[in-house]
């Protein structure tokens, strides 16, 4: 079918978004806390949650969860209290085709719980299929993620909200800790940072000590390989490496060592779109280096002025943002408060994609003082996002060019539909030649006041591991854009063989994970939890499939050792040890049928009974699904 | 209405049907296909109302009635409307990449053509000699050769290590622009060179064996006898023989310009030419229904037009066929 721009009874977007807007991301956590009603769900009354608040995950238009038959036929039987002698049910892990490392691993992962009776069903999709079913929530049992670190990813809200906070559809186990939860929603409201960083190392103790998620590997390592022979002075930004495009200080600052002033840059793929608007994960990085983001960070993760001057906390909602003087967009026009008012007006208009999670809370913004180009913003709640967030994810748009774009083009109310041939901003790097899937041109403006060091930075799209290396290792490109591909340790083993090259190895804040289903059986018993993850063989995926590439996770956190959000003092995971799973399932009730299966308890044991519905560890409360009768 | 024009209608018909099927084929077979293009779309923030929102923009919550019936007509009108992803009409990416495509195929079949009617016409005339042994046998090598492995092959020995080859892409950095700047320029002959050789390496051994083993048929036939018997030369007969082998050729090149056409995704990949099999992958990749649809329809009618091509032309070279 083709692409139905103006199809269907166009049901009015802001109208749904509105209805929609207590619902994703940290947006829900301004939703309301229900009454005490009984929380049966509408389209399915046989699922009922603890807590009604937690009805708006569950009672949301389209064709999910309690609306989905195949989200019911997983999860009934599952919310269904187990017969006498009832098997353990088989472990459902869906890993897409292209992430070998994490087959490899959970081969490993699948095979060694045999010995504890569970059977693991392993099935590998498309990547379009996986991230369907994820998105879904019929994924089966372990949901597996890695991390791909973003500027904005620093912010611990990030990880902690999308994939554990109990109103989020990234939560992908549904687990609903209310403590948790509470943390999480006085986190996002907390503008000063001290005490938001307490209020986030906390949220990390609930995380690890009710044993939801689990670090398999913190990793893997950020490993590269530059041309040394032409370049010197590569930075090395914490978590990023020198080359990815999101930490792009190497492009401003490395010094070239020969008369070539142009860097010349290695991608899998290039852009997807040339409109910020629409960006993908490509144009969203290169996107922020031709438009000024307000805020940046530095090698060490810290948050610098970039676009904004300086900022002022006015109070807890409000804060005073001072532009920096003396910035001239692309085509000389210079940078004004207004421009910065009318970009903040147009995605508040407009936006609901990439930069709709930084401004869901902007409530309005005022010029106070046009002659020092200072803009007042003011949010609709308290606000601990501000710089980390906000500042990092917005940019500044050319009014001059924008203003009437909408009509102009004739988008209706749909700014992704916008056609950007020739992005023009004010950041360190005009938009140059650029040929589809072949070559992108960044073009140093000397102007800026990062002041690049570099002439040119290239891209050349090259769409296999094999060509990316043989370039390097032949001089035609001096480095690998590294948003998402870093080196093994036999790679740049290989590499480190060739004259004029050097290999780099920055501290990495990566992770994998798996994410089990503690609102649905086995998992809503911590004791099967605790069992479980006896089973995982970290040092395998590790020392084997990482190729030491990685660090053995010291907590069940996203924020790892490094991030600094992370919590030194977690608990810490508890080590491979089948004997001790064996042990605790034993002495949780749990047998072994005549063919090794494990077992769950008879219905009639009280403990297991009172674990299963109370589903987090002594201490917290469950607030989502119920079991059925 | 005469017999050839009887013929004509009657082709151009099937043609027709046969068109409609691989559309209504390819849209039950996008419609099964697993997964949600909106999924890849949104932004990990996006709360389902969005997605949903963005599926009805999209047309994907339309019933399946009418979503045939839309996707229909507009194939028909070779209206292939907007890439989900890319701000671009399906129309605009199409023509670029086909054409970058062209760019790389064309040459490459036209010496594959040439050389292999010559080298197959000279290894069916000289049955049994050393020449014929060694043309049979390293055609039959080179066919069996993965294209992917002889690319990278050839890359790391002409490229990465002799550096006397361009390692990718259709032109060096800041090259000629356009088109036909690019490819009347002798850097992107350069940059030809090892993806040429290697779809040659190919492609060429097709038309050797099959002229070769047309020759042969037609060595012992009466004709070529009584050519000698006329007294002409070797070369004269050989010519003559050469011509009339040459008639499974026709339809030969038909379907290998075809499948060529659809199946460099490979090489293009190893030799990051942006080319029309690496955009289908994207875009199957990514659920961008529109282009990998229009892509599928594109290929399948040029397919269907150069074997019709074929069919047409056979009737005109050999009367007996009519």
């Amino acid at each position: 079918m083709t692409h139905h721009a103006n199809g269907g009874s166009r049901v009015a977007r802001r109208t749904l978004l509105r209805l929609g807007a207590a619902s994703a991301g940290s947006a829900a956590l301004s939703a309301s806390v229900g009454s005490a009603a009984p929380p049966a769900l509408a389209a399915a009354p046989e699922f009922t949650v603890v807590n009604a608040k937690y009805n708006a995950l569950y009672q949301r238009t389209g064709t999910y969860y309690t609306k989905d038959p195949q989200w019911i036929s997983w999860a009934r039987p599952r919310l269904t209290w187990p017969q006498a002698n009832e098997k353990v049910p088989e472990l459902t892990v869906v890993i897409p085709t292209v992430q070998t490392n994490w087959l490899d691993a959970w081969r490993k992962f699948a095979a060694d719980p045999g010995k504890l009776g569970l059977k693991y069903n392993l099935q590998q999709v498309s990547e379009a299929r996986w991230l369907d079913v994820i998105n879904l929530h019929t994924h089966g049992d372990i949901e597996v993620h890695s991390a791909i670190l973003r500027p904005e990813r620093v912010d611990p809200a990030e990880w902690l909200t999308s994939r554990a906070y109990g109103l989020d559809r990234r939560n992908y186990g549904e687990w609903v800790n209310q403590q948790y939860d509470a943390l999480i929603e006085a986190q996002v409201a907390e503008s000063d940072p001290v005490r938001r960083l307490k209020l986030v190392q906390d949220a990390q103790r609930i995380l690890a000590d009710d044993l939801y998620i689990t670090q398999l590997g913190w990793g893997p390592g950020v490993i590269e390989a530059y041309n040394s022979a032409a370049w010197d002075g590569v930075v090395q930004t914490r978590g990023f490496g020198i080359g990815s495009f999101n930490a792009f200080h190497t492009f401003l600052r490395a010094r070239p060592k020969t008369a070539r002033r142009k860097m010349i840059v290695g991608i899998h793929s290039l852009l997807e779109t040339t409109s910020i608007i629409a960006a993908g994960n490509n144009m969203r990085a290169i996107g922020r280096m031709i438009y000024d983001r307000l805020a940046y960070m530095d090698e060490n993760l810290k948050v610098i002025p970039w676009a904004a001057e300086s900022w002022t906390r006015v109070d807890d909602r409000t804060w005073d943002i001072k532009l920096r003087p003396g910035m001239t967009f692309h085509d000389g026009k210079p940078v004004t408060i207004d421009d910065l008012q009318f970009t903040f007006d147009f995605m508040l208009r407009w936006e609901r994609g990439n930069f709709w999670t930084a401004n869901q809370f902007l409530q309005k913004t005022e010029i106070k003082d046009a002659a020092n180009g200072i803009l007042r913003a003011t949010f609709k709640q308290p606000y601990g996002q501000f710089e980390s967030y906000f500042l990092q994810l917005n940019v500044i748009l050319p009014q001059h060019i924008w203003q009437n774009i909408m009509a102009e083009q004739g988008v209706g109310d749909d700014p992704m539909r916008l056609r950007i041939d020739k992005p023009i901003g004010s950041g360190p790097f005009k938009f140059g030649r650029y040929q589809k899937d072949a070559e992108l041109q960044l073009i140093a403006d000397k102007t800026h006041f990062s002041k690049p060091s570099v002439d040119e930075v290239w891209a050349v799209a090259t769409p296999s591991i094999d060509g990316l290396l043989g370039r390097l290792q032949s001089g035609d490109i001096d480095l690998i854009e590294s948003s998402d591909t870093h080196l093994t340790p036999s790679q740049a083993k290989q590499l480190a063989d060739t004259s004029g090259i050097t290999i780099v190895r920055t501290p990495d804040l990566n992770w994998l994970h798996g994410v089990p289903r503690p609102s649905n059986l086995p998992w809503r018993d911590y004791e099967f939890r605790r069992a479980w993850h006896h089973s995982i063989d970290r040092e395998f995926l590790v020392k084997v499939v990482w190729e030491g590439a990685g660090r053995i996770p010291l907590g069940n956190t996203f924020l790892v050792e490094g991030n600094p959000w992370n919590n030194p003092d977690l608990p810490p995971v508890p080590p491979y040890d089948l004997d001790r799973a064996r042990a605790v399932l034993k002495a949780a009730g749990y047998s072994w049928a005549d063919d090794g299966r494990l077992v769950y308890p008879p219905p009639s044991d009280a403990n297991f009974r009172k674990r299963v519905q109370q589903v987090c560890k002594d201490g917290y409360t469950w607030g989502g699904l119920e079991m059925i009768g | 209405m005469t017999h050839l024009a009887h013929a004509v209608l009657r082709r151009v018909v099937l043609l027709a049907l046969t068109v409609w099927c691989i559309l209504t084929i390819m849209f039950a077979l996008f419609k099964l296909l697993p997964g949600d293009p909106a999924a890849i779309f949104v932004d990990n923030n996006m709360s389902m109302e969005m997605i949903e929102h963005q599926k009805q923009l999209w047309g994907l919550n339309d019933p399946w009635w009418l979503q045939y019936l839309h996707y229909l007509g507009n194939m028909a009108l070779f209206r292939f409307g907007d890439s989900f992803f890319q701000n671009q009409t399906v129309g605009e990416i199409l023509a670029e990449k086909v054409a970058n495509t062209c760019a790389m195929i064309v040459p490459a079949l036209i010496v594959s053509v040439v050389f292999g009617t010559i080298l197959g016409a000279l290894a069916g005339w000289k049955r049994g000699t050393r020449f014929e042994q060694t043309t049979v046998t390293t055609a039959l090598v080179l066919h069996s050769a993965p294209s992917f492995f002889v690319g990278i092959l050839v890359l790391m020995v002409f490229s990465y290590q002799l550096r006397w080859l361009p390692p990718g892409g259709m032109v060096s950095l800041g090259g000629p622009e356009g088109f036909w700047a690019l490819i009347t320029s002798t850097d992107y002959l350069k940059h030809l060179i090892l993806p040429g050789l290697v779809l040659v390496s190919r492609e060429i051994t097709g038309p050797i064996l099959l002229v070769r083993s047309s020759m042969l048929e037609i060595k012992g036939s009466d004709f070529i006898d009584i050519l000698r018997a006329k007294g002409l030369s070797e070369r004269r007969i050989l010519t003559h023989a050469t011509r009339n082998a040459l008639l499974p050729l026709v339809t030969y090149i038909a379907v290998m310009t075809g499948l060529l056409l659809q199946g460099q995704v490979l090489l293009e990949i190893i030799f990051a030419w942006p080319g029309i099999g690496r955009e289908l992958v994207t875009a199957l990749g990514d659920l961008d229904y529109p282009v990998a649809q229009a892509a599928l329809y594109v290929m399948a009618l040029v397919i269907l037009l150069l074997n019709l091509l074929a069919d047409l032309l056979y009737g005109l070279i050999d009367p007996r066929s009519r």
